[in-house]
């Protein structure tokens, strides 16, 4: 696999190609500068986007849809190990987790596992905002409702459907982490936008997701998720010095990854932490 | 639908035709229009030969599948959404290929996928102008819900269009395309395809 890139202008459009040295080929308008000239880094990157999005990251989606969404066991992989677990409501290890969160934090949502797609997981502190106490996570797999939005000031356009609620096990706050469309994120916040993207390796299907909490406060960490080819992923974060997420002398791994995602700190302007998600069952 | 067969015809009913919006600006000599009669750049034309020129490549109905799953959503027509089909896979000529397969027509967490099929062929970007699709109606009257282009940029995808091929097949992306343009939110939902 040796990729040659050229820049084209077909019918007064400018484009990027790259071809690969088994014959494949990807054009995609290229991306420019202030100025209207190619941006070569930002087109190069576009294009092998494209090139994976039809190889690994397709297999990475269909593996995703193959799975028994009721239950799930996904987990999170972060600094070199796993660090969370979450699992589908319905399963047992789920269920224990939604009889914690109906003792504790029963008046948050109306139900916890009326969706059977819905993931809790217990973990440790790890990471900001997260890293002080134990704390339970929720995804709802539904768009957030009115009342969620504004306990939280959430004011977004659009949203995906899902939601995540953080419960602190220690004090009880809550923390609410809205997803949002690439769109919408653009909308919102082009400069971290741009940030972001000028960072991130080759990579397709991009989402975001920003924290809030019950004083509408927006926590300064950005979550950006993407599928990607996982060499790819090792290359940029070796050339980066970012901490790969996973121990990488454990092939069981790999085949169960389904996205990944980092986290960008947009007082730093820098990404802090690259996670990996794997998806089994139970 | 093509150009009228007889009686008054116009440069905006052929742009039209094209995949154009009416009234908008064009040439007789732009590549998408003079494509409709298979002229090349320059070349002499009279109106008779417009008579009738139909720039459809290919229309279809479609049964829409839609999955709204954990991290994945799915809407539209592919291989991993069972209840989901098309009228007519099968598209006489584009990309440079007879007898092509459509094997997607579909959005995938806000991108839309085109790929096509045919084994061991070697697709070129050509051969159509533009994607019409209606969303909740399995026929094309009325205007379209959202149109892509086959290249640059359009009003129905905020992000990029791109196109990539490998022996035996070929596929047009365009991100950041909303659901209710691609296509829709309801399983089995009715849509219609249009390509120019």
């Amino acid at each position: 696999m040796t990729f040659t890139y050229s820049h084209i202008t077909r019918d007064s459009i400018l484009l990027t190609t790259l071809t690969d040295s088994d014959g494949s080929l990807v054009e995609v308008g290229s991306k420019l500068n202030a100025d209207n000239s190619v941006n070569e880094t930002l087109s190069k990157k576009l294009a092998e986007g494209v090139y994976y999005s039809t190889r690994t990251v397709q297999t990475q989606i269909e593996r995703t849809l193959s799975v028994d969404a009721t239950q799930v066991k996904d987990t999170t992989y972060l600094n070199g190990s796993a660090t969370r677990t979450d699992y589908a409501v319905g399963t047992a290890p789920g269920q224990a987790i939604v009889a914690t969160l109906n003792d504790d934090f029963s008046g948050e949502v109306t139900s916890f596992d009326n969706n059977t797609m819905n993931l809790v997981g217990e973990y440790t502190a790890q990471r900001p905002p997260y890293n002080i106490n134990n704390s339970i996570s929720f995804y709802n797999f539904d768009v957030p409702t009115d009342t969620i939005k504004n306990s939280f000031g959430a004011t977004y356009q659009e949203y995906k459907k899902w939601y995540g609620l953080k419960f602190d096990t220690v004090t009880n706050d809550v923390l609410a982490k809205f997803v949002i469309p690439e769109s919408e994120m653009k909308r919102v916040d082009v400069d971290t936008y741009n940030e972001i993207n000028a960072l991130l390796p080759p990579h397709s299907y991009q989402f975001y997701a920003r924290i809030h909490d019950k004083s509408s406060n927006i926590n300064e960490n950005v979550d950006v998720y993407f599928q990607a080819d996982p060499s790819v992923m090792k290359s940029w974060c070796t050339t980066n010095s970012y901490t790969f997420p996973y121990d990488t002398t454990d092939n069981t791994i790999e085949p169960k990854l389904f996205i990944w995602g980092c986290v960008y700190n947009t007082t730093s302007e820098t990404i802090t932490h690259v996670k990996a998600y794997a998806r089994t069952t139970v | 639908m093509a150009v009228p067969s007889s009686g008054q015809i116009s440069l905006n009913d052929f742009h039209v035709e094209a995949g154009g919006t009416s009234g908008s600006a064009c040439t007789l000599n732009d590549t998408d229009i003079r494509g409709l009669i298979s002229k090349g750049s320059g070349a002499a034309m009279n109106f008779g030969e417009w008579y009738g020129a139909s720039g459809l490549v290919h229309s279809t109905t479609m049964v829409a599948g839609y999955s709204a799953g954990q991290y994945v959503t799915i809407s539209g027509y592919g291989t991993s959404v069972a209840g989901d089909s098309l009228g007519d896979d099968s598209i006489d000529s584009i990309c440079g290929q007879s007898g092509v397969t459509i094997t997607s027509l579909q959005n995938v967490n806000n991108n839309f996928t085109f790929a096509l099929s045919k084994s061991g062929a070697t697709f070129s970007n050509s051969g159509w102008t533009t994607m019409k699709v209606w969303v909740g109606q399995n026929n094309n009257s009325g205007t379209p819900t959202a149109t892509f282009p086959r290249t640059g940029t359009g009003s129905y995808h905020a992000g990029n269009t791109s196109f990539s091929s490998s022996s035996g097949s070929c596929l047009y992306l365009w991100t950041d395309v909303a659901y209710a343009s691609a296509f829709g939110t309801t399983h089995q939902g009715n849509c219609f395809v249009e390509i120019v």
